[in-house]
């Protein structure tokens, strides 16, 4: 998933034209309402509701494909172990290793949440602009610093990776192999070289902000404003949340 | 070493970010105790930004690589800023790259977090200018490994014993200890790499040290 100040622009689907602040905070709402989940009831709705989304946000497959295939050993790795180290109901004896109604009950609400989850956030990201999510955050209450050091970071990643780049192939071409452990010094001398550069940057960076006036002072810009399909939505989902997290509770009550 | 979506409950997330909430708050009035916050700030981002790029390059471990954490690093450089440092990191990862999670963004900041504040805590309070190579050399490896030891021990215990499920406690054990101890080498990587780097910027960029973030 790339960074851009522009969403996915071939599409216009609802949550293309969705206002940052009120999607932000719904989609954070039914995120955490999915992270309650541990009925299999519930992980039947949890697939369908954001499956339905995926649908209708008209992302590639291959951006949510992407985005699965990064923690997939991860996942798959405490999924194997919650499916062969649970205790309860025995269903399967191989040798030493036994499945348990609970562990293949807890391997599947396990995966099934992660990939729920990460396909909400692909869709709140692919359909909106970096620069919005970043000034909803401020809005909503996200301190300047940190909303300052964001946008410089995300400025400056591309340009320091751009000169680490032209670092490593500069000394390579002075003979540096950089397969061998006896090469770390030469690694730790490119990070270091590429800290100290950014250093001096940053001095020139603040010089030439300072002088078109930048200052430190907490100013929020005004919030947009939400229309009616804005407030539609954000209800829709802020109930859905609550429905899902109220019969996760329901369901957690002993001899329910 | 991230947790991604939806492998810890909502209530350990809420919690990962009442804890992040608890420490940025720590170090933001810190910051804004400085002299020139508006001076620092890009400093620091650039700073994180090199961070963030330094920590994609692959060091050679044959027959594989890893990618070092430097939280270490970047807590004995940044101070007060390593938090939200981190924090923006891994943001930017979650968002760029989908390593770690939004959910579990709270936690995950934690876990790399807060052991780089107590890095640079350490290696405010034992680093002089009049130190000698060896034992500057001693405390950035200290620094380093120290602040990949506590993450990797961070990360297993909250990924073990908050995992939803009813898991043998024969088997939790295992998992801690196999978990653990799969991670000795980079916290020993993380320690020579960080006083190659340390000791790199010491000879050619002191002030980068001295600076009082």
């Amino acid at each position: 998933m790339e960074i851009s100040a522009k969403a996915d622009s071939k599409s216009n689907t609802i949550f293309h034209q969705w206002e940052a602040e009120s999607k932000l905070i719904s989609f954070i709402l039914l995120m955490f309402s999915f992270a309650m989940i541990r009925n299999i009831e519930l992980v039947i709705i949890m697939i369908l509701v954001s499956a339905v989304m995926f649908f209708v946000s008209g992302i590639s497959y291959s951006c949510l494909l992407n985005r699965w295939k990064t923690p997939a050993v991860l996942v798959l790795l405490m999924g194997l172990m919650v499916l062969f180290f649970s205790e309860g109901q025995i269903l399967i004896t191989a040798g030493s290793l036994t499945i348990t109604r609970e562990g293949l009950l807890g391997m599947i609400i396990l995966i099934s949440r992660v990939m729920s989850i990460l396909t909400l956030i692909v869709i709140l990201f692919e359909t909106t602009p970096f620069l919005d999510i970043i000034t909803a955050m401020h809005n909503l209450g996200l301190p300047k610093i940190l909303a300052d050091m964001t946008l410089f970071t995300v400025r400056y990643i591309f340009t320091l990776n751009w000169q680490l780049k032209q670092m490593k192939k500069a000394i390579i071409l002075r003979g540096f192999i950089g397969n061998k452990i006896s090469s770390w010094k030469e690694y730790a001398i490119l990070i270091g070289g590429i800290l100290v550069r950014s250093f001096e940057q940053s001095d020139r960076v603040y010089k030439a902000l300072a002088i078109r006036g930048y200052s430190f002072e907490q100013i929020r810009s005004a919030p947009a404003g939400w229309d009616s399909r804005d407030k539609t939505m954000c209800y829709s989902f802020a109930v859905l949340a609550l429905l899902i997290s109220s019969i996760q509770v329901y369901l957690n009550i002993p001899g329910v | 070493m991230h947790i991604p979506d939806g492998m810890l409950s909502a209530g350990v997330c809420a919690a990962g970010y009442g804890l992040t909430l608890l420490a940025t708050g720590y170090s933001i009035k810190k910051i804004n105790q400085s002299r020139e916050p508006a001076r620092d700030i890009p400093k620091a981002s650039l700073l994180t930004a090199a961070f963030f790029v330094a920590s994609l390059v692959h060091i050679p471990v044959p027959p594989a690589s890893v990618h070092p954490l430097l939280n270490g690093l970047l807590g004995a450089i940044l101070g007060y800023y390593a938090f939200p440092a981190i924090l923006v990191a891994l943001f930017l990862q979650a968002v760029m790259f989908g390593h770690g999670g939004i959910t579990t963004l709270g936690i995950n900041a934690v876990i790399m977090g807060f052991p780089a504040m107590v890095c640079s805590i350490i290696y405010r309070r034992f680093k002089n200018s009049e130190q000698s190579s060896i034992s500057h050399s001693v405390l950035s490896f200290v620094t380093g490994s120290m602040g990949t030891a506590l993450s990797v021990i961070l990360f297993v215990l909250i990924l073990i014993n908050f995992i939803p499920a009813n898991i043998n406690a024969e088997a939790e054990k295992i998992a801690i200890y196999t978990g653990a101890a799969a991670h000795i080498p980079l916290v020993i990587i993380e320690g020579i790499l960080t006083a190659f780097v340390l000791n790199y910027i010491r000879k050619v960029k002191p002030e980068l040290l001295d600076t009082n973030f």
